[in-house]
């Protein structure tokens, strides 16, 4: 009975907690009953064997996955793999082998769906721009390399900012140059051009994320920070960003960002970090996904986190509309997160010992996918569209997951 | 007078370097004075089961040491300048060896390979050395340079810890060692690579040696602070290393005798426990009618690495702090060499060993078959070393020496 009335009294004061905290609709779980993570239904999985596969994009039925490092010690991560995916199961349609590169870190299509750029590593470097005019045949129409690059690029961000669309290059430590973070001007994708450059990160800059005229920068220990690139009313722009705010979060090691706009309360308040911490690639990874309140651009603070023991996270997707959040977590699977309302507020028994929130504690886990397919998987990429979760296994390849509804 | 006699011919280099692994100072040299050189012509092969072969030849481990003592032995200073970066910068095909950015070839060593300075002083029984400068920090056994073998085994960067910027303080009574060091934990970058003056004292090490009879006793611990990472940020080392080494007179049946145990686990910040390496190692010498052999079994486990432009480099800069896996290696080295004498300054030897790698992850990301096409290799290795003049009969020992 009497730990019958402590559980009451604890849901109770948490409920006060949240309420006192964010009384606006849209509030996520009910973080008093915490949830059984479902397991994410696969609807197919495109088989890549002889390559490691790194990143996925997709774009309206078509998705494109990169390759990594050397498999089988004869296969390099040169190849950009096409797939079909309208169907259940992604069906292999084409691939590309990019030149001079053995690893292609990133992949992403123009917002209207006309143009990819890839990443290449390692030295010297690039990005390799194509014309999707046929979405199953890439055409190469440019590839832009500098000085400023010696020893690849690890990820290209590409974004419009006002009319523009631009690629933001995260460029590699070299044995002249630290890290460094390079914007190219899209405009004509022919002629890609620099209009920006500054050495970046301690010691690496991994990704960015832009939205709304914003650039977010995941500095590895020097964590995170926002930049004015014109819509932070700071006279910045992509030639000349200004620097809003900085947050270092906990363990460091910041990877990538993603920053939440959630239309259910026409909120901006949270900003995503992934912790890149030390792993055996294959085999078992580590690193926390950080929550970070931006409210105050000039000052975010971490108010919150998710970790899995034994796995750690890498890049994002979210399915906004609904607030979830899609994390690859490598030998974790895929995670689902459900990141509606007010993720500050918890109570004692759902905080970390540093008084950040756990989101496992409070419920938040919605969905895990892909360690229910009796073998091993490490997944790099997600990309969430349409309700359909793409996965991009280093291992395995490819697979297609259905997405977790409210 | 500050040099106050210099040993150059008189004794044979390579008797010397037999009296590293035999218990025999050279006296001269230990206190006094002296210049010596050395190389070793090596012609390798090897070959995979089932896999493909690899001849290569090297001139290996070219240096030239020097020491001096003044003032009645309360100043010392030693330097040993390696011409590797000049001679071996693909490295040397050795299956098993890694570090500094090589794979299964071991690395040229930096051309300062020791330049360190200090002084002796008593205090009633307890005799004090302090020293400072560039060379070996007192973690682990002796230098693989100086032991039996010209091939070196898979357990260096686990058993050694070298060319590190550092402050020695060395406190000996009677049998008893201690030895303590401040260092900059960064690995060499490039055979003309230099510590980082940032990074200096961010790492420590001691050794205690219990010495009696030809017998020692040894048992180290260091703490290296982002060696594979010269700006600090990378994976932190804590590091133990235990070890039984016998050294006989030149001529005995026995004279060198070594068993040892290390083991390295890597951290990053909170991540207190990420993954170990350890390696046990033994190696025995015995004089024969034909000369010395000897012999060394090995048990090592490495970390694999990403590879970047062929599969014997790993990727540096580093991009990341993971690691694609772990190996197990399991070594045997059987070796040959002639007798050394006074008037011999030239030493032919052959080695041959069996080789075999364990991937001890589930998923394979990398392995040595990616190199050599198969995981069980024999190899087989023979030359000749010249030597040249004297050299202090131990690497990387700034106390006082041990009472007769």
């Amino acid at each position: 009975m009497h730990s019958r009335s402590a559980s009451v009294l604890t849901a109770a004061l948490s409920v006060l907690v949240a309420c006192g905290d964010d009384p606006s609709p849209g509030t996520g779980p009910d973080t008093t009953q915490p949830l059984t993570p479902v397991v994410l239904s696969v609807n197919g999985q495109g088989e890549v064997a002889t390559r490691f596969t790194g990143e996925v994009w997709v774009h309206g039925n078509i998705a494109y996955t990169t390759s990594w490092g050397m498999r089988l010690g004869l296969n390099p991560g040169n190849a950009i793999f096409i797939w079909d995916v309208s169907g259940n199961t992604p069906q292999l349609k084409d691939s590309v082998i990019v030149q001079n590169a053995s690893t292609l870190g990133d992949v992403q299509a123009t917002d209207d769906g006309r143009y990819l750029i890839v990443a290449t590593e390692f030295a010297p470097g690039s990005i390799v721009v194509f014309d999707l005019a046929d979405p199953l045949k890439p055409r190469q129409i440019s590839r832009f390399e500098s000085p400023n690059i010696t020893r690849g690029v690890h990820t290209a961000e590409v974004r419009r900012v006002g009319t523009t669309s631009y690629a933001f290059l995260a460029v590699n430590t070299g044995t002249t140059h630290p890290a460094r973070l390079i914007i190219v001007d899209l405009s004509d994708p022919a002629n890609p051009r620099d209009v920006w450059t500054r050495d970046l990160g301690r010691p690496f800059v991994h990704d960015v994320f832009v939205r709304d005229g914003l650039l977010f920068t995941a500095e590895w220990h020097d964590g995170m920070s926002i930049w004015d690139i014109g819509g932070g009313a700071r006279g910045g722009s992509p030639s000349s960003p200004v620097l809003l705010g900085n947050v270092r979060t906990v363990n460091g090691s910041v990877h990538n960002v993603w920053w939440f706009h959630d239309p259910s309360a026409n909120r901006k308040r949270y900003a995503f970090i992934g912790e890149e911490g030390p792993a055996i690639i294959g085999n078992s990874a580590s690193g926390d996904l950080h929550v970070v309140d931006v409210t105050d651009m000039t000052r975010p603070v971490e108010v919150a986190a998710y970790h899995v023991a034994g796995a750690g996270v890498h890049n994002f997707s979210m399915d906004e509309p609904n607030g979830f959040l899609y994390a690859a977590f490598y030998n974790g699977g895929v995670r689902v997160l459900d990141v509606r309302g007010d993720l500050s507020a918890c109570t004692a028994e759902q905080k970390f010992p540093d008084g950040r929130c756990d989101l496992e504690k409070m419920g938040r886990v919605r969905g895990i996918g892909l360690l229910d397919r009796g073998k091993p998987v490490f997944v790099w990429g997600v990309h969430y569209l349409n309700g359909n979760v793409f996965a991009s296994d280093m291992l395995n390849g490819l697979w297609k997951l259905q997405g977790v509804t409210r | 007078m500050l040099v106050r006699r210099i040993v150059f011919g008189g004794t044979a280099f390579l008797a010397a370097r037999a009296a590293s692994a035999q218990h025999v100072h050279i006296s001269s040299c230990d206190d006094g004075s002296c210049v010596g050189a050395s190389a070793t012509l090596l012609v390798t092969r090897i070959t995979a089961a089932g896999g493909t072969s690899f001849n290569e030849a090297y001139l290996t481990q070219p240096f030239v040491a020097a020491s001096t003592a003044a003032w009645g032995g309360r100043f010392r200073a030693s330097g040993i300048f390696n011409l590797e970066g000049y001679t071996l910068r693909r490295g040397e095909l050795s299956p098993g060896t890694y570090g500094e950015g090589y794979v299964d070839r071991r690395h040229p060593h930096t051309h300062v390979h020791e330049l360190m300075a200090g002084g002796r002083f008593s205090l009633g029984s307890v005799r004090l050395a302090i020293s400072a400068g560039k060379g070996f920090v007192p973690f682990g056994s002796e230098d693989p340079m100086m032991r039996p073998f010209v091939r070196y085994p898979a357990n260096h960067h686990l058993a050694q810890i070298l060319e590190r910027a550092q402050i020695v303080t060395v406190i000996r009574t009677g049998p008893v060692e201690l030895e303590l060091a401040s260092f900059g934990g960064d690995e060499p970058e490039g055979a003309a690579d230099w510590p980082n003056e940032d990074r200096f004292f961010d790492s420590w090490a001691g050794r205690a040696t219990f010495s009696k009879r030809g017998l020692e006793v040894s048992a180290s611990a260091a703490r290296v602070k982002s060696p594979e990472h010269a700006e600090g940020f990378g994976l932190n080392q804590n590091k133990v290393a235990a070890s039984l080494r016998y050294s006989g007179m030149p001529n005995s049946r026995i004279p060198y005798a070594l068993i040892e145990w290390a083991q390295t686990t890597e951290w990053l910040g909170t991540r207190k426990d990420l993954w170990s390496f350890a390696s046990a190692l033994g190696e025995l010498t015995v004089n024969t009618k034909v000369g010395r052999v000897a012999l060394r079994l090995e048990r090592t486990s490495r970390p694999e690495e990403s590879r970047d432009k062929t599969p014997f480099r790993s990727v540096r800069p580093l991009l990341d702090f993971g690691i694609v896996g772990r190996t197990r290696w399991e070594n045997a080295t059987l070796g040959w060499a002639a007798a050394t004498s006074n008037r011999r300054q030239v030493m032919p030897f052959a080695e041959v060993s069996v080789n075999r790698a364990r991937p001890l992850e589930r998923v394979v990301i990398t392995s040595p078959a990616d190199a050599f096409g198969g995981l069980r290799l024999f190899s087989i290795s023979a030359g000749v070393r010249v030597g040249l003049g004297a050299m202090p009969s131990r690497m990387g020992r700034y106390g006082p020496p041990p009472p007769n």
